[in-house]
């Protein structure tokens, strides 16, 4: 519901040339991604196309918007959805409490412009012609959606968790998201100054309408593989030793092999690495894996299993 | 390039992915962006404009690895007519006209790349030669095609033209047999199709439950008490509908298999609609496979079905056991949101059908509902003990066509 604006400089030119500069661009700010990620980011931008990603939770999915939005020096602007989200909550609302709240006040000025006229249907009309006053702009709550298309600056729309929201709000995405332009009854159509590169993210709880997939492209974000995943250590991880973050990753790759409840994702990695760290620890024994454990897995037959795993 | 793409495009149709044009294009502009240089970002270009769902990758994978590794020979032969045809024409269709510095430290692969084979095609064409060359180029593209295709053909299992939209009314088609693969995709296709007018009617109601009636009277009295006559704040009257939480237990022992795995299809399609489905399936002893639901394609993944661990297909189905072991470990997990939907003949091979603890699960429960895959005239013959399960089931219903299918889909969806 909040925007979020995103106000880090980045170097000089902000258009991604090709795949090789966006791979090194993102890993400047710390985001390491492979080349799919890399390809999928490319097009969208050159060709101005909506990204769905999907994936696994806590893979980074929406941690890519606002890289992108950091690396291309847009500002970002994010819809969470979530079940019963609706146009009113997405595009645009009245803020119907400030215009009675300003009748109130123009009380006596409306008395006063009314006061000439004879008859009541006299009056009707006369407030008729100053009803634009009471459906102007200065009325209008715009929602994620409309900021992005009335935005000025370039921005990276990021509509995480679609799969959460109702297939009519998928619908009604669609029609916005094809020409970037919203009709206002009271206002007129308002178009985008700027088309915003859109990112949406799902974590496929349930399968996504034909007709939204056919306009995005199509990112599929996996749990990282080992040496990816050791990269990302070690950079968020500055203080970790080589040995422990090597052992770290694997345990959490093997760890991942197992049918868990829930499966670790990066963040969780880097917060048990965070935490090794933080013990001093410079190996990665049974010991510590027990004690510590929790940090990585949030469930109880989750822990009991992995530490079978350990055991092994 | 383009001919070669379009065709591997309508590989991909053919192999079930469905395509449309607005993809087709995109996927052209994107090769256009990248270059052809590099196979693996070809690859990666395409599959991001083409492939919508994590569950056609390997599809995709394979029909690439097979269709962009064809005859050296063709492909170069083809390159270097094109290469020739088009200079001629003066409008290539090159990555770098578009301003986008692509890879400088590659050269254009082209001129690079040794006349090695002399085609048998006769001269090259020369610049003022234009309708002889591009004709000469269409007649060598449709040859390639032809070769491609009985290429590719070879190894593709069915050529069967999908027969989707001709039958037109599959309501009454009996789904308790066995179809063939393209047939069962299209059955599955129109299992889709009859549930989507009860999904939209659904949607609209929970749209309108949660919006609520406008109360007038509260709005006022609201505004009133807070001492003002105009009311700043609207009240509504909700009330909340809830999703439900879905089991379901399937008998897949061989006379029920079929009807089985159009119960698991509905309740695939049907997902959304529950805050979590579960799926059970048993011939004697209770086998979880949710987890497998996760990236099922439908039909091709079903068989993945039949080589399941400690799932004995060719075993007797034995309803009193598989209730016992629902009793003893699964009865924890149900709550008063769980609507438990049990598929099986109630052919009990003489067993002790066990009835008392269908009546403990039953009281843990929303809502109980078997479906028959049997008619009505054959229950409680021989073997059936029907009679004996039905006082604890809310619902019990045939289920031995699509329109029964969609009968209990509708049930199913009652809150």
């Amino acid at each position: 519901m909040n925007a979020i604006a995103s106000t880090t400089l980045s170097p000089a030119s902000r258009d991604l040339s090709s795949i090789d500069d966006v791979i090194e661009r993102f890993a400047a700010v710390d985001y390491i991604c492979n080349k799919e990620t890399a390809t999928a980011v490319f097009l969208m931008t050159q060709l101005q196309r909506p990204l769905l990603v999907e994936g696994p939770p806590g893979v980074g999915k929406t941690e890519l918007a606002k890289v992108l939005a950091q690396t291309m020096d847009h500002s970002l602007i994010r819809l969470q959805c979530y079940e019963g989200l609706d146009e009113a909550k997405a595009l645009y609302e009245w803020e119907y409490s400030k215009q009675l709240l300003y009748v109130q006040m123009l009380k006596d000025k409306l008395g006063a412009l009314l006061a000439d006229t004879a008859s009541l249907s006299d009056a009707v009309s006369m407030l008729q012609q100053h009803e634009s006053a009471f459906f102007s702009r200065h009325f209008l709550l715009p929602r994620p959606l409309l900021q992005a298309i009335l935005s000025p600056q370039p921005t990276v729309l990021l509509i995480d968790e679609i799969d959460r929201a109702e297939q009519e709000f998928e619908a009604f995405l669609l029609e916005t998201l094809s020409d970037f332009q919203v009709s206002i009854p009271e206002l007129g159509t308002l178009r985008a100054v700027q088309r915003p590169l859109v990112v949406l993210t799902s974590n496929a709880t349930r399968n996504l309408s034909e007709a939204l997939k056919r306009r995005c492209f199509f990112l599929y974000i996996d749990h990282p593989s080992l040496d990816t995943e050791l990269h990302i250590v070690q950079r968020k991880v500055p203080h970790v030793d080589q040995r422990l973050a090597t052992q770290i990753v694997q345990f959490v790759q093997r760890v991942r092999q197992l049918h868990l409840r829930k499966t670790p994702s990066i963040s969780e990695t880097l917060d048990w690495a965070l935490a090794l760290v933080v013990l001093g620890a410079s190996v990665l024994s049974r010991d510590l894996i027990t004690e510590t454990l929790n940090i990585l897995l949030k469930d109880k037959d989750d822990i009991a299993r992995a530490l079978d795993e350990a055991v092994r | 390039m383009t001919p070669k793409l379009l065709t591997f495009m309508r590989l991909l149709r053919e192999h079930g992915v469905r395509l449309s044009v607005a993809e087709s294009l995109d996927a052209l502009h994107s090769v256009s962006r990248i270059g052809l240089q590099d196979r693996e970002l070809l690859r990666l270009a395409l599959r991001t404009a083409l492939i919508k769902s994590q569950a056609d990758f390997a599809t995709f994978d394979t029909l690439f690895e097979r269709f962009f590794s064809l005859p050296r020979r063709k492909r170069r032969r083809r390159v270097r007519q094109r290469n020739t045809s088009h200079e001629g024409l003066g409008q290539r269709a090159n990555p770098q006209s578009n301003g986008q510095p692509l890879r400088p430290t590659q050269p254009q692969s082209q001129p690079a790349q040794p006349p090695a084979i002399p085609h048998p095609a006769p001269e090259p064409p020369s610049p003022d030669a234009q309708e002889p060359s591009q004709s000469q180029e269409i007649k060598a593209l449709i040859d390639l095609e032809h070769a491609w295709n009985q290429q590719l053909q070879k190894p593709l299992p069915s050529d069967v033209p999908h027969t989707t939209q001709t039958d037109g009314n599959r309501a009454n088609t009996r789904i308790d047999r066995e179809f063939p693969p393209d047939q069962l995709a299209a059955l599955y296709r129109e299992v889709e199709r009859l549930v989507a007018p009860l999904l939209t009617r659904r949607a609209l109601r929970y749209r309108r439950a949660r919006r609520g009636q406008f109360d007038l009277r509260r709005t006022v009295l609201r505004s009133l008490r807070g001492g003002s006559e105009v009311p700043f704040a609207l009240s509504y009257r909700r009330r909340p509908l809830g999703k439900l939480r879905l089991v379901v237990l399937c008998d897949v022992s061989g006379s029920v298999w079929h009807v089985s795995t159009f119960l698991l299809k509905l309740v695939h399609t049907l997902q959304a609609e529950f805050t979590q489905v579960r799926s059970l399936l048993f011939v004697s002893s209770i086998v979880e496979v949710t987890s497998l639901f996760r990236h099922m394609r439908f039909p091709d993944d079903f068989d993945t079905l039949r080589h399941y661990p400690n799932l004995n297909l060719f075993g007797y189905s034995d309803f009193g056991r598989a209730f016992y072991q629902f009793y003893r470990d699964l009865l924890g997990d149900l709550t008063r949101d769980t609507v438990l939907v049990i598929l099986g003949d109630a052919r009990n091979n003489a067993f002790d059908p066990q009835e008392w603890t269908l009546e403990e699960i039953r009281q843990r429960c929303r809502r109980l509902i078997w479906l028959n895959p049997e008619p009505r005239q054959e229950w409680n013959q021989d073997d059936s003990v029907m009679e004996v399960y039905a006082p604890f089931c809310d619902a019990v219903l045939e289920c031995w066509t699509m329109e029964h299918l969609v009968q209990a889909a509708d049930v199913l969806l009652q809150v």
